[in-house]
């Protein structure tokens, strides 16, 4: 439609022109057949003015021509400085005739770039997003990293702390066994010496009882001892009534029982000694009597506590059986103990040098993940840069909601940034990596 | 030549005597109080010289119905019968159980001849009369029958007075009469 509506319009003047010199050609003639004006002067009158009025308008029409390119050059100089500038929705207008096929040529080279940029963006887009996310993923990886180190290194901690546990455990089991050894062997020897003493005991029961058959035929004679005693004892006591009686009857015979008076008194004397002896010697022998018979009950109840001892030495025997079993099952566990303290603390090793080289690859993984974010950080920055660089061709008129939601990310951003932490904050985080650290 | 013993105290006597030595001087005899350590009742007693018949082994008796419990019965002794009193339950005044008294002593006074039994028998002893004690506790129930007494090897022994005992009634009638009991009799 406007492209039909150019064409008419840059005919209008070559019709006009045509036109005027027709008019002009027509009033001449028409002069010429009417009047008896001479030819040169009707040529002159009418010719003149047509021909300058043809000039005029010829020239009017050029005049116009050459600012309708100029117009049309202007508005492709607009354009071509809007897209110097980067903004590719620059639309040059296509009505002006001259430069329309330029116009054509510009919005489709333009139309290309646009394509051509779009195409770049949109992948683009989702490498930045994917690198983004590699990042935040190496940098996930290195703070796991570094977890995983702190982890590996309080799991090497642990495992030293085992590995020293275990020998301690060996230590004290084998100072077990030392001395489990030993009572068993201090078992062994009471074994030995409970059957001693229990053949011991057997001969004192034996020499008891041949003392005790001893002692009873000890107490008879000390009973018959006792016995002629107190019949000597008898015979004292007779004595000394017939002393008594005697020195009675001299005493009724006045001075003719003198004499026998003397012989009372001298048995009398006699008899007080012999009566003290006697009673000395009954007394002796009834003390005799009660040791012997204290004796005798003591070796009774000697007899008794030997049955009772062997009782207890069976007891005992049967009780260091038990101790001597239960010892060796005691030796057995602290073996087992000791094989698997000893397997631990081998194991604890392994796991050990293990977590070292878990730790140094860690290290490596984290140093790897470092660079691998740097890398990341710099393609990040690059492809920002690439992004701005980009961002710098306009190729879509925004709308306002476009414009708003431009705004919004913007904000987004940032607010997304990095928390501000204070200085007593920041001071705290730092004292917490320095525990881990030592840690 | 050997001289005999009495020869040689005699050979000594005269050297003494030529040396004119001079025999020690007797002591001036001691007034003593010669008695016998008997037990009664088991009390150690002394009886003064003289007023004990004799010292005999308890014989067997036959007891008298109607008697008090102290008498034990009468006993044949010497072709005559001698009343034997039981020397515990006389003094003690109660039922005696015990061992049998092998000895009983023969008091002899003017209406009165019988035998105590005896609880043992020492001997004749002899005691300085001016270490008589008149005034030293003895058992109560020999009491009224004692006249002070003598220390021996540390233990007192009362003088037991005869004379007291027979004058006591209680020993004069032997005869249970009413309201006494003969209870204890025989035990002996």
């Amino acid at each position: 439609m406007s492209k039909t509506m150019k064409i008419d319009v840059t005919n209008i003047w070559v019709i006009g022109i045509g036109l005027g010199a027709l008019a002009c050609v027509a009033g001449l003639g028409y002069a010429l057949f009417m009047t008896d004006l001479a030819a040169g002067t009707l040529m002159a009158m009418f010719g003149g003015p047509g021909v300058l009025v043809v000039a005029l308008l010829a020239y009017r029409g050029q005049r116009r021509r050459v600012e309708y390119t100029e117009q049309g050059v202007a508005e492709i100089n607009s354009a071509l400085v809007k897209i110097a500038e980067g903004d590719l929705t620059v639309r040059v207008p296509e009505e002006n005739s001259v430069t329309r096929d330029i116009a054509r040529e510009i919005n489709a080279s333009t139309q290309r770039q646009r394509e051509l940029i779009r195409n770049i963006k949109t992948p683009f887009k989702v490498s930045t997003e994917g690198i983004t996310k590699i990042g935040v993923i190496a940098e996930g990886q290195v703070e796991k990293g570094r977890e995983l180190t702190r982890s590996v290194v309080e799991s090497t901690t642990a495992a030293t702390e085992m590995v020293r546990t275990s020998e301690e455990i060996k230590k004290s089991t084998a100072e077990a066994a030392r001395t489990s050894e030993r009572n068993r062997q201090r078992v062994a020897q009471g074994y030995e010496l409970t059957k001693d003493m229990s053949k011991a005991s057997v001969d004192v029961r034996e020499s008891v009882q041949e003392t005790s058959k001893s002692a009873k035929r000890q107490g008879e004679l000390i009973q018959s001892v006792t016995a002629a005693a107190e019949y000597i004892q008898a015979l004292n006591t007779k004595i000394s009534v017939v002393a008594i009686n005697t020195r009675i009857e001299a005493e009724k015979a006045g001075e003719h029982g003198r004499p026998f008076m003397g012989i009372a008194e001298a048995i009398g004397d006699l008899m007080r000694e012999a009566e003290e002896e006697g009673r000395k010697i009954i007394s002796q022998v009834r003390m005799l009597q009660n040791l012997s018979a204290d004796n005798l009950a003591s070796m009774e109840n000697t007899v008794g506590t030997v049955v009772t001892i062997l009782e207890y030495i069976d007891r005992l025997d049967s009780s260091l059986e038990e101790i001597n079993a239960g010892s060796s099952a005691i030796t057995k566990i602290i073996t087992s103990v000791d094989d698997a303290a000893g397997q631990s603390a081998t194991t604890a090793r392994h796991m050990n040098s293990s977590m070292d080289a878990i730790r140094e690859r860690n290290l490596d993984i984290s140093e790897y993940s470092e660079s691998t974010q740097v890398g990341v950080g710099s393609l990040k920055v690059s492809m920002r840069d690439v992004a701005e660089s980009l961002s710098q061709f306009k190729i879509e008129e925004l709308s306002e909601a476009e414009r708003t939601m431009a705004a919004i990310e913007d904000l987004k951003r940032i607010q997304g940034a990095k928390k501000i932490f204070r200085e007593d904050e920041m001071k705290a985080m730092e004292e917490t990596k320095l525990a881990r650290a030592s840690v | 030549m050997s001289i005999s013993a009495l020869q040689s105290l005699e050979l000594i006597e005269r050297l003494h005597a030529y040396d004119s030595v001079s025999p020690p001087a007797m002591a001036a005899p001691r007034a003593t109080w010669v008695g016998t350590s008997l037990g009664v009742a088991g009390v150690p007693v002394l009886i003064g010289g003289g007023e004990l018949e004799e010292i005999v082994e308890t014989p067997a008796v036959t007891s008298v119905p109607g008697t008090k419990a102290w008498v034990l019965g009468v006993a044949a002794y010497k072709g005559g019968l001698l009343p034997i009193f039981s020397g515990d339950v006389l003094f003690r005044k109660r039922l005696y159980v015990g061992r049998a008294r092998d000895y009983c002593m023969v008091i002899r006074r003017p209406g009165l001849y019988f035998g105590l039994t005896l609880s043992h028998i020492q001997r004749d002893l002899r005691f300085p009369i001016e270490e008589r004690m008149m005034d030293h506790p003895v058992d109560p129930d020999f009491v009224g029958y004692t006249q002070g007494g003598f220390m021996y090897k540390g233990e007192f022994l009362a003088v037991l007075d005869i004379e007291k005992l027979v004058a006591d009634e209680e020993l004069s009638n032997a005869s249970a009469g009413r309201g006494c009991s003969n209870k204890g009799k025989g035990n002996e």
